[in-house]
C-alpha cells in the first residue's frame, strides 16, 4: 500500500505524478518546525521553496530535516529560470541536487516563467509569450533541470497581469510542454483565477483543457486586489487567506482531475499553525467531496 | 551558458525592470497593455530583493530606519542586482559597498554590516562535529597533537570590528537596542571577535591580541603546533594550553579531516 492510499477517507491515487498524499498540505515555514514535525493531522504533507535552504547548514536546514523525517515534503523551487533565455544555471541546478539528495522530497516543482537574463537574478517570476519558440526553450529549460536533478518535475501555471503574445491557449502550451519534456503540470487554481480576473482567460475551459494523468498537484493560496488598480488587477499574494472564488475553482478542478493532492500556500502574513491546518481542512473536505463522488 | 533564443522578450523586460525603460515591453505583452501594471515586475524585483538585504542586514537595517535603509538599498541594488537563482546569501559584499556610501562619521555601520554578514555566514555555515576533551583523550597516545589537522569549525568566523560597535550590534541582537542613541564611537577601539556554532547556536567571543593570532593561524594552517610557535614567538607568556582547554570545551576546534 502506497503512502498515498494509506490517508483515511480518500480516494486511491490514480495519476502517475501523486507522490504525496491525496490530502491537503501547507507550505512550511520555519517559524512552525516544531509543530508541524509533531502534527499528526492524516495525510498532512509540507512544501518549502528550495532556494530558502540553499545553506551549508544550520538550524533552518536541520529544522526542515526534522519535519522532513516525519512528514513528506515537497519542493517548489521558485528560481531556476525555465523558460530564461539561457539554460537555466548549471550552479543553481547543481544547488538543488544536493538539496534533494538531503532532504528527499517526495515531489519537486518549478514555475514556467523565466526570471534570470545576462547574469541577473529578478527574484520574481516573470511571464513568458506563449509561442512556439518561446516553448521549444521552456521545454530545453526542463528537460535541463530533469537531467540535472535526476527526476521529473510538475510545471506550475503562471499568474497573468497582462496579456502576453500568444498563439496558443495557455494551457493547450503547458500541456505540450509536459507531453514534450516528461513533465507533469501543477494547476494552481489561485494563479489561474488570477488569469482569469485580469486578462480574461476562461477557468472553466482551462481546467477542462489539462488531462487528468497529467496533474500530479494542484495550489491554492489568497490573493489581494491591487492598491492602485484595485479589482481590475488581483495579485498573486499568498498573504491572504483563500478567496471563496478560489475555493469554488478548486472543487471545479478536482471534479475534472478527480482527488489530487492540494496544497494551501502562505508566505507572508503568515497565520499561527492551527490556523494554518484550520484552513487546509477545508481542502481535505473538498478531497473528501470528490472522492466520494468518484468512488 | 548557451544562447537558445532570440531573447527579445527577456531582453525588453529586464530592461524595463532594471532601467524603466519600457521601449522593449510590446516583444511580450499584447498591444494596447498598461506600463503602470508592468510596473509590478519592476517593484516586485526591488522589494524582494530590499527584503533580502534587509533581513540580512538586520542591525544596519534597525540603526539607518526603513526609510534610509530603503534608498541605500535601491542603489546597492542597481549596482549589484542578484545573480544566482536565490536571495539567500545575496549581498555578500554590501558592507563594502555601504563603506563607500557613507558619510565618515556613519563608517561605524560598515562594523555593523560586517558583524550582520559575518553571524548570518556563522548561523549558514556547515553543521561540523566538534571535537571534545573527550576526543582528544581518545586519539591514540602516539600520535602528535600538534601536528594533527586541527582546525576551527567550518561555521567559525573570525571578524576585527569596533568595540563600541560590537556592544551597540550585540544589544540589537538581544533586544535591548535603543534606536534613539546611537553609538558614540569616537573612542571606538579595534575588536577582534570569535563567532562560532558548535550546534545550532551562535557564540561569540571577543579575543585577546594572542587569542586573535593563534586562531588566525590557527585557522590558516590547520596546524596546532604551527600556530603555537608564531603566537608564542611574539607572546612568549602566552597561556596556550588555557586557551586550548577553553576552545574544547566550548566545541570551537574540529579536526580538519572530518568535514572540512
Amino acid at each position: 500500500m502506497t503512502r498515498a492510499q494509506a490517508v483515511a477517507g480518500l480516494a486511491p491515487a490514480t495519476s502517475r505524478w501523486f507522490r504525496q498524499p491525496v490530502a491537503a498540505g501547507v507550505s512550511l515555514k520555519p517559524q512552525h518546525f516544531a509543530q508541524a514535525a509533531a502534527c499528526s493531522t492524516s495525510g498532512l504533507w509540507y512544501e518549502i521553496h528550495p532556494e530558502n535552504y540553499m545553506m551549508a547548514g544550520g538550524p533552518r536546514l536541520a529544522g526542515l530535516e526534522q519535519v522532513a523525517a516525519r512528514h513528506p515534503i515537497s519542493f517548489h523551487g521558485v528560481g531556476a529560470s525555465l523558460g530564461g533565455a539561457q539554460l537555466p544555471d548549471a550552479a543553481h541546478i547543481a544547488r538543488l541536487a544536493r538539496l534533494i539528495q538531503r532532504v528527499e522530497p517526495v515531489m519537486v516543482s518549478e514555475h514556467a516563467v523565466w526570471s534570470q537574463h545576462e547574469g541577473t537574478y529578478f527574484a520574481d517570476l516573470l511571464p513568458l509569450p506563449r509561442t512556439k519558440e518561446a516553448m521549444a526553450n521552456l521545454i530545453r529549460g526542463v528537460d535541463c533541470m530533469q537531467t540535472g536533478i535526476g527526476r521529473p518535475i510538475l510545471l506550475e501555471n503562471p499568474s497573468n497581469y497582462l496579456a502576453v503574445h500568444s498563439e496558443m491557449d495557455e494551457a493547450d502550451f503547458l500541456v505540450e510542454v509536459a507531453q514534450r519534456s516528461g513533465c507533469g503540470l501543477l494547476l494552481d487554481v489561485n494563479n489561474l483565477w488570477l488569469s482569469a480576473c485580469n486578462v480574461g482567460i476562461d477557468p472553466q475551459a482551462y481546467i477542462r483543457a489539462l488531462p487528468p494523468a497529467l496533474v500530479g498537484e494542484i495550489h491554492i493560496a489568497g490573493h489581494e486586489a491591487d492598491p492602485q488598480f484595485g479589482d481590475r488587477l488581483l495579485i498573486d499574494s499568498h498573504g491572504a487567506g483563500v478567496a471563496d472564488a478560489v475555493w469554488a475553482l478548486l472543487d471545479t478542478a478536482l471534479a475534472h482531475l478527480g482527488p489530487t493532492p492540494v496544497l494551501l500556500e502562505r508566505d507572508i502574513n503568515v497565520p499561527d499553525f492551527a490556523e494554518l491546518i484550520g484552513e487546509a481542512e477545508r481542502a481535505n473536505l473538498a478531497l473528501r467531496n470528490v472522492s466520494r463522488r468518484h468512488g | 551558458m548557451a544562447e537558445r533564443a532570440k531573447g527579445n522578450f527577456h531582453q525588453g523586460l529586464s530592461e524595463f525592470i532594471r532601467d524603466a525603460n519600457p521601449a522593449g515591453l510590446g516583444a511580450l505583452f499584447q498591444p494596447g497593455f498598461d506600463v503602470a501594471i508592468a510596473a509590478i515586475y519592476r517593484n516586485g524585483f526591488y522589494r524582494n530583493c530590499r527584503e533580502a538585504l534587509v533581513s540580512t542586514y538586520g542591525g544596519v537595517h534597525h540603526w539607518l530606519g526603513d526609510e534610509r535603509f530603503a534608498a541605500l538599498a535601491r542603489g546597492y541594488i542597481d549596482q549589484f542586482p542578484p545573480e544566482r537563482g536565490t536571495l539567500t546569501g545575496y549581498g555578500a559584499n554590501f558592507p563594502d559597498w555601504l563603506h563607500s556610501q557613507l558619510d565618515p562619521s556613519q563608517g561605524w555601520l560598515t562594523d555593523m554590516a560586517r558583524l550582520d554578514w559575518t553571524w548570518l555566514a556563522c548561523l549558514h555555515g556547515p553543521d561540523d562535529t566538534a571535537l571534545t576533551p573527550r576526543a582528544i583523550q581518545s586519539l591514540a597516545p602516539s600520535e602528535e597533537l600538534g601536528n594533527r589537522p586541527i582546525g576551527l569549525l567550518g561555521n567559525a568566523q573570525l571578524i576585527e570590528v569596533d568595540n563600541i560597535v560590537l556592544v551597540s550590534w550585540s544589544e540589537y541582537k538581544t533586544g535591548e537596542s535603543n534606536r534613539e542613541a546611537w553609538p558614540a564611537i569616537e573612542d571606538g577601539a579595534a575588536q577582534a571577535v570569535l563567532m562560532w556554532r558548535p550546534k545550532m547556536e551562535v557564540y561569540l567571543r571577543e579575543l585577546s591580541t594572542s587569542e586573535w593570532l593563534f586562531l588566525k593561524e590557527l585557522n590558516r594552517q590547520q596546524n596546532l603546533s604551527a600556530a603555537s610557535a608564531l603566537v608564542l614567538r611574539k607572546v612568549p607568556d602566552f597561556d596556550l594550553a588555557g586557551l586550548f582547554a577553553q576552545l574544547l570545551e566550548n566545541g570551537v576546534l574540529m579536526l580538519n579531516e572530518e568535514t572540512k
